[in-house]
């Protein structure tokens, strides 16, 4: 990989977070027209877009990115107002922007060359739009554009500052660090508009003494300050006639206190808040959501000046950490249960100590995979706004506990189903405004998102106050669609289950949104995937709420150990719901072969779990009693089990089971088991088939 | 046979020769990751008996398959010699449980012959060539057509009247 390949895909990463806090923040503008901070994000973020874009000769990045901010300055210096039209245009061209960034990845796309004939009227759209009359009612104070004088100019300044931050002496603070990486942040960008390529490549290199990881370092020390100034007086002799004010800047440099206001009127000028007294000196350039400044850290762009330094890793590479931790887990596990420990204190002792190591490890491994929830909760927000635009229906979505953490592949699974679930939301459960008014309801229908943790599980909700799910209705189209018989007793919670059923719809028409029957299905297959349930209840005419619960992690299972013969299985803890031994005359036979068990006053059905995973197995282990019951409750449908043991209780790392190989549905993964032998886990819920409970 | 086939068996061919049985067959050196001596192996239920189950190697999860049942051949007896050679399938890793490994042999291009049409004890398909050197013939095998394993249904779960919860 060339240098230029890795500048380019930390370019494609950086690109997508400034067009996600665009597009966040064009969403708050939708909201509130006059939301002015929303609207500096967002033509910050645009900008930094356009300014990266140059330095890879990204034109049509550039021109669409240049349309946009014209539009948007329009809009800052209020001469225009933020309406809806303008808001539609700025997200298509957002879109558009993501768009050509994702087929960059791909390394399919041409990103230079004269603009799509889509992108053509996106840009043809925001230039009509900021062409428009000033409104003459608004009466606001005219403001000076946000990027003023001339790039050589500024760079001049950005690299006095920055020697003078550096000079300042003593042990640099975070917050220094901060300040110094803020300052040189918008090098890039000017070097891009100056040109040159010796300007950009130095300044690539700078970035990198500063930023050594992809954020800013967390300490700098001398060598790297030495460094670092002389990368500044470099990038100096290659700046064309610079810098009358070097010379004297040298020659009477300010003091810290001086340095520090005239950063701030450089941080001002480049429409930055600068935050003295923040320890993270560019966190107001990430401030995109409307979040507690306590969540503000968690859930922001990570790579942007926080005072912690972080890392853009690829995932393969956390994968393989995980799983390396996981074998040295076990390993661990064997020599601490080794028999010959005991007799061994000195050793023993090493080992106690040696445990507790991995257990952090692995607990900080599993939280590299933990990512929160807002970048997808934002593209939820997305699909509201746009759905709603589109059906012409008033919605307000709030948002809640987007800092809520999860494992990184159930949140790429999971965005999916959520876009199904708003649209959804907005279509069918939301009514026209009219409706509402004549229900008694507020024109402007509410959803809600929310997010909570509750033990190793993670709750989304999404609640809408539109009219709700009808029963007939729905048991009314699913005999038509012939997925029901009309015989079927239906309870109002099991009618309502069938709208996840594949091609089920109670659209009257075919839209755009929804209405082919393809979408809820999906969301109950991907969240059933991802280890997950959902409920639904439903009030008519007062909304309905989906809840999904999902694990945090995909990549350890708390596991009861089962025995069936010499085999041994592994059954998801959290869906045992009681194990007991039974005794004799315990278990009814019915219907012939069928067996029922009392538990807690519910009769429930009892398989053999030989039996349903065909073990054969010697004459003896055949004829071994199975007298443990495991009641296993998963999707509110519950059975019972019946094992030869049960070993015991062991925290596992899943590994998936080969594809290669057919095998039952219910087996969904293995995992190393204490000794080395590979386990199956077992998923109750596809170990066997429901029937329809009567 | 064409331009590239002629090319690829011009250049000399190695194998990895093993024994089931009577007889030798060989795999293309290329696609052996290790020969590991015998794993404890969990079964898979609902997988076919060719598939002798899963093995840990080193924190892998990979499948086993018995040739002898592949091939068609009775079991055979357990014996110290047991190994499994690794191979790599596409992306994956598959063990080939065999009875005992012979020898790295190369062949020249003149030393393979076409399969035979009749005569084989196992299914022509999996043969690639027949290589003679050293008096033997050894049946070398198209490894990936041994592994594809289209022929296992997978059955279907037992079908129970649960009992919902709540409602």
């Amino acid at each position: 990989m060339t240098d230029q390949d890795s500048l380019l895909i930390l370019f494609i990463d950086e690109t997508r977070d400034h067009l996600e806090q665009a597009e966040a923040c064009l969403l708050r503008m939708s909201k509130d027209a006059g939301d002015d901070e929303a609207l500096q994000a967002c033509f910050r973020a645009l900008h930094s877009v356009k300014g990266c874009a140059g330095y890879f000769d990204l034109e049509r990045v550039q021109v669409l990115a240049h349309a946009c901010e014209t539009l948007l300055e329009r809009l800052s210096v209020h001469d225009l107002t933020a309406s809806q039209e303008s808001i539609e245009a700025l997200l298509a061209a957002v879109t558009a922007l993501s768009t050509m960034i994702g087929s960059l990845k791909n390394g399919t796309g041409q990103a230079s060359g004269p603009p799509s004939p889509a992108e053509g009227e996106v840009i043809a759209r925001l230039q009509t739009l900021a062409l428009a009359p000033a409104a003459a009612s608004v009466v606001r104070p005219k403001r000076a554009p946000v990027v003023a004088t001339t790039p050589l100019a500024e760079l001049a300044e950005t690299l006095n500052h920055a020697e003078e931050l550096l000079h300042v002496g003593g042990e640099m603070r975070a917050e220094q660090i901060g300040q110094l990486d803020g300052c040189l942040s918008v090098l890039p960008v000017l070097g891009a508009s100056i040109g040159g390529s010796g300007l950009a490549g130095k300044i690539a290199d700078t970035m990198v003494l500063l930023r050594p990881s992809g954020g800013p370092c967390a300490a700098i020390d001398s060598t790297r300050r030495a460094a670092l100034l002389d990368a500044i007086d470099h990038l100096r002799l290659l700046v064309p006639d610079t810098v009358p004010g070097a010379a004297q800047s040298l020659a009477t440099r300010p003091s810290a206190a001086e340095a520090s206001h005239r950063l701030n009127e450089l941080f001002a000028k480049h429409g930055l808040a600068h935050q003295p007294d923040s320890g993270a000196g560019l966190v107001a350039l990430g401030a995109g959501g409307e979040m507690a400044p306590a969540d503000k850290h968690r859930a922001q762009e990570p790579a942007r000046g926080s005072a912690e330094a972080y890392s853009r890793v690829p995932t393969a590479r956390l994968e393989e950490l995980v799983t390396l931790v996981g074998e040295l887990l076990i390993d661990q596990a064997t020599i601490a249960n080794h028999p010959t420990i005991g007799d061994m204190p000195d050793i023993g002792a090493v080992v106690t100590h040696q445990s507790r190591i991995v257990r952090d490890l692995q607990s900080i491994a599993l939280a590299l995979r933990m990512v929160t929830l807002a970048s997808i909760f934002r593209k939820t927000a997305r699909a509201v706004h746009d759905t709603a635009y589109k059906l012409a229906k008033e919605v307000d979505l709030s948002i809640e506990g987007e800092a809520t953490e999860i494992d990184r592949t159930i949140t790429e699974s999971l965005a999916d189903p959520l876009l199904h679930m708003a649209r959804n939301a907005v279509d069918h459960g939301i009514e026209t405004k009219s409706e509402r008014l004549a229900a008694g309801k507020p024109p402007t229908g509410h959803i809600t998102l929310r997010a909570i943790q509750s033990g190793d599980h993670v709750i989304i909700i999404m609640t809408d106050d539109g009219r709700g799910l009808d029963p007939v209705r729905i048991r009314r189209k699913a005999i038509e669609k012939g997925l029901i018989s009309a015989e079927t007793a239906l309870s109002d919670q099991e009618a309502y289950r069938l709208i996840f059923l594949p091609g089920f719809t109670t659209a009257e028409h075919l839209s755009e949104i929804s209405g082919r029957g393809v979408g809820l299905d999906v969301v109950h297959r991907n969240v059933q995937d991802l280890k997950g349930s959902i409920h639904i209840d439903s009030t008519p005419g007062q909304g309905t709420t989906f809840q999904i619960h999902l694990p945090l992690t995909t990549a350890i299972l708390d596991a009861m150990l089962l025995r069936v013969g010499a085999q041994r299985f592994l059954v998801p803890v959290a869906s045992v719901m009681e194990a007991r031994r039974i005794r004799a005359g315990q278990l009814t036979a019915v219907m012939g072969s069928r067996r029922v068990v009392e538990c807690r006053g519910q009769m429930l059905p009892v398989a053999s779990l030989r039996d349903v995973l065909g073990i054969t197995g010697t004459a003896a282990e055949q004829a071994e009693k199975e007298e443990i019951l495991v009641v296993v409750n998963h999707f509110r449908f519950r059975y019972a089990l019946l094992v030869n043991d049960i070993i015991g209780e062991q925290q596992v790392v899943i590994k998936p089971l080969s594809d290669h190989i057919p095998h039952h549905p219910g087996l969904t993964g293995s995992a190393i088991l204490a000794d080395g032998r590979v386990g199956l886990i077992l998923d109750p819920s596809r170990l066997v088939q429901f029937g329809v409970a009567s | 046979m064409t331009t590239a086939e002629v090319e690829a068996t011009a250049r000399p061919s190695i194998y990895l020769t093993f024994e089931l049985g009577q007889s030798e067959y060989g795999v293309e050196i290329l696609l052996v990751r290790e020969i590991v001596a015998m794993l404890p192996i969990t079964p898979v239920p609902g997988s076919s008996q060719t598939v002798l189950g899963v093995c840990n190697l080193r924190g892998r999860v990979i499948p086993v398959i018995s040739l002898r049942h592949r091939f068609g051949l009775p079991p055979g007896e357990e014996s110290p010699h047991n190994v499994i050679i690794i191979v790599e399938h596409g992306p994956t890793l598959i063990g080939l449980a065999v009875d005992r490994v012979r020898e790295v042999a190369t062949f020249t291009a003149a030393q393979l012959d076409a399969p035979p049409v009749i005569g084989l004890d196992i299914n022509g398909g999996f043969v690639k060539a027949l290589g003679r050197n050293q008096d033997r013939v050894r049946i070398l095998l198209d490894i990936q057509r041994v592994l594809t394993l289209t022929d296992m249904a997978t059955p279907v779960p037992e079908t129970i009247n649960a009992v919902t919860n709540g409602s």
